[in-house]
């Protein structure tokens, strides 16, 4: 696989003289990372990296067989212990999403699983997990109507909107919001929210997101062309 | 419905007689189970909806790369290790190779429907040849009946 | 529409200019390609193939083997419950491969199949509905290079895309090493390859090379052969 140049935040924002809050940390991938897997990833978008890992379309256990379409199923492993709740309920949010994206009537009665594992949780971590996981999705070619881009956005104390917050962001904001968008029209697959927040800055946060969204698939599609075009 | 049309064959006289009472009872059973079933028609209800109509496809899906990439047969042999298979190659080249050639062949021939066209005008040539004078002039009767025929030079078409 | 021939796309891509040729005959479309409606609808993502006359396909990298019909596969038997074996070809389910389906089979004459035997068979039905069966005689009902594989060997595992370069026309592969080494090989296109040569290093050495060419081009083959015929008839000296 090719590598990577990793370029520090605090560089880049000083190279490209943006205010930081409204850019996307760096994002990097490496495609086709384990062996065994039909696909998997590595991706990290500034400090927060996940894996990604897709074996599919397998078979699939009887109980769990659907006579009409393939089963999704979505492993959540955080970086120590057991899945805890929370995690449960991330696991069930990124299996809707992923339910919607894949195309599961051309595989009836198999299964796709898609296994997420957190190395390194700086902030943005749920959307890290999402954009991990679809690449893996494109990695193993899996059948899909459409790819979809995860992006987060915090809400300071004083309203202030940060595109990508960190873990220091995330902790000291008010409410923090990870969208999720489609690659066709750029429409909301999904939205996970916590805390507090006006309408107008979760509007601000949302047009943020989009067009931050559209840098997303512009990075899966460099990182395909990446693995196809030699 | 077999039984049904042999028995209207048989006349009133021979179904009068008493060994075809069983025949009789069976003809008049069917005709009351099939006037019911006209009153069972009559009452279902049908939905005044236009044909479904199934639109033809123009396209054809296929998950083959077989196909797709005109891949060769995936078993073979080099420098006489398994000499069927390398026989089967052999064949399988001939085979490709008669299909380029054939191929070819079709793009530089006359294709099927100028040929046909050609032959169709050139029937009517040899239609001529073929039938007596006489025919012929009644033919020519036939088609300009009614107008007098010109006594003048006519000239011979091209063909 | 030229202009997308050969570029990459990405799944949720609309193609809407795919027309066919002539007035009554059809497109093909292969994997990769949806129909929704009038437009095309991409579902992999890769390289958008075209091939006269009206064939599109998506040229990917995929890993895993989804059965399609007419395909020839390398399978391992792993079961043999009654009439039918049930063979492991890669794909989401096992395939059925019946006893009868072998040259010269009769219900009396069984066919000598053992369980963990290699099979060169083809696909008869590939449904996503459906079982895919498996069949090792053609129409004509000879075995046309297709049975039980014997005699040693060696079989790996490779991605799709492997097999389906060795077996295009235009790649010299085999024909590089075929004009250079004694050797049988078997392309499975579900992504298995079973090699055998002389001895035991031939045939690792072929494996190796078979493996290696993946992601080099004609030229880089061309001289992989020529340095491996170099240094194997060293080997053979010695």
């Amino acid at each position: 696989m090719a590598s990577f140049i990793v370029v520090k935040k605090e560089d880049l924002e000083k190279k490209q003289n943006v205010e930081p809050c409204h850019t996307l940390r760096c994002l990097t991938s490496e495609l086709g990372c384990l062996t065994r897997q039909d696909g998997s990833v590595s991706l990290s978008q500034g400090d927060t990296t996940s894996l990604a890992v897709v074996y599919g379309p397998a078979e699939v256990r009887i109980s769990r067989e659907l006579i009409d379409r393939a089963t999704v199923e979505l492993v959540y492993k955080p970086k120590v212990g057991l899945p805890r709740p929370a995690d449960r309920k991330r696991e069930q949010i990124m299996k809707s999403i992923f339910e919607a994206t894949i195309i599961t009537n051309l595989h009836p009665r198999s299964s796709i699983t898609i296994i997420l594992q957190e190395t390194e949780d700086l902030g943005s971590n749920l959307a890290c997990c999402i954009n991990a996981a679809c690449l893996a999705l494109l990695d193993a070619a899996v059948n899909m109507s459409f790819m979809v881009a995860a992006v987060a956005v915090s809400v300071a104390d004083e309203g202030q909107i940060k595109l990508d917050p960190s873990k220091n962001d995330e902790e000291k904001g008010r409410a923090s919001i990870t969208f999720v968008f489609d690659s066709v029209d750029l429409n909301v697959v999904s939205i996970v929210t916590s805390g507090k927040f006006s309408q107008i800055e979760y509007k601000a946060g949302l047009e943020l997101a989009r067009e931050a969204s559209q840098k997303v698939f512009q990075f899966f599609k460099d990182s395909m062309s990446r693995k196809l075009i030699r | 419905m077999a039984a049904k049309k042999s028995g209207s064959h048989l006349s009133k006289n021979v179904l009068q007689m008493k060994f075809m009472q069983r025949s009789v009872l069976r003809l008049e059973k069917e005709q009351n189970e099939e006037d019911k079933q006209k009153v069972i028609d009559d009452e279902h209800w049908v939905l005044d909806l236009p044909d479904y109509q199934i639109k033809e496809s123009k396209y054809l899906k296929d998950q083959s790369y077989v196909i797709c990439e005109q891949l060769q047969f995936g078993r073979q042999s080099f420098l006489g290790c398994n000499p069927e298979i390398e026989k089967l190659m052999q064949a399988h080249k001939l085979e490709q190779e008669l299909k380029v050639s054939d191929e070819k062949e079709k793009q530089n021939s006359v294709s099927d429907q100028d040929m046909a066209q050609r032959y169709s005008s050139l029937m009517g040539i040899i239609a001529k040849k073929f039938s007596k004078k006489r025919q012929r002039n009644d033919e020519a009767n036939d088609d300009e009946s009614g107008e007098p025929r010109s006594k003048s030079f006519m000239k011979p078409s091209d063909d | 529409m030229e202009k997308h021939i050969g570029c990459l796309v990405m799944p949720g891509d609309v193609l809407d200019c795919i027309k066919p040729v002539e007035e009554n005959k059809k497109v093909i479309l292969g994997p990769g390609l949806i129909e929704d409606g009038n437009f095309i609808k991409i579902s992999k993502p890769g390289i958008l193939k075209f091939r006269q006359p009206g064939v599109y396909w998506i040229d990917c990298h995929q890993k895993r083997y989804v059965p399609a019909k007419n395909d020839s596969v390398i399978g391992i038997i792993t079961q043999k419950p009654g009439d039918i074996f049930r063979v492991d070809i890669g794909g989401s389910e096992l395939a059925s491969l019946s006893y009868l389906s072998f040259e010269g089979a009769t219900k009396r004459n069984r066919p000598d199949v053992k369980i963990g035997d290699i099979v060169y068979a083809k696909l008869l039905v590939a449904n996503k509905d459906m079982e895919p069966e498996l069949v090792c005689i053609d129409s004509h009902g000879r075995s046309s290079g297709m049975g039980v594989i014997r005699k040693g060997g060696f079989l790996f595992h490779c991605h799709i895309n492997l097999a389906r370069k060795l077996l295009n026309p235009e790649c010299v592969v085999l024909k590089q090493l075929g004009r250079r080494f004694k050797f049988e090989i078997a392309v499975g296109i579900n992504g298995r390859v079973w090699v055998k040569a002389n001895n035991e290093i031939q045939t690792i050495a072929m494996a190796n090379a078979v493996m290696a060419s993946e992601l080099m081009n004609n030229v880089q083959i061309e001289t992989m052969c020529k340095k491996l015929s170099k240094v194997s008839s060293g080997i053979d000296e010695d």
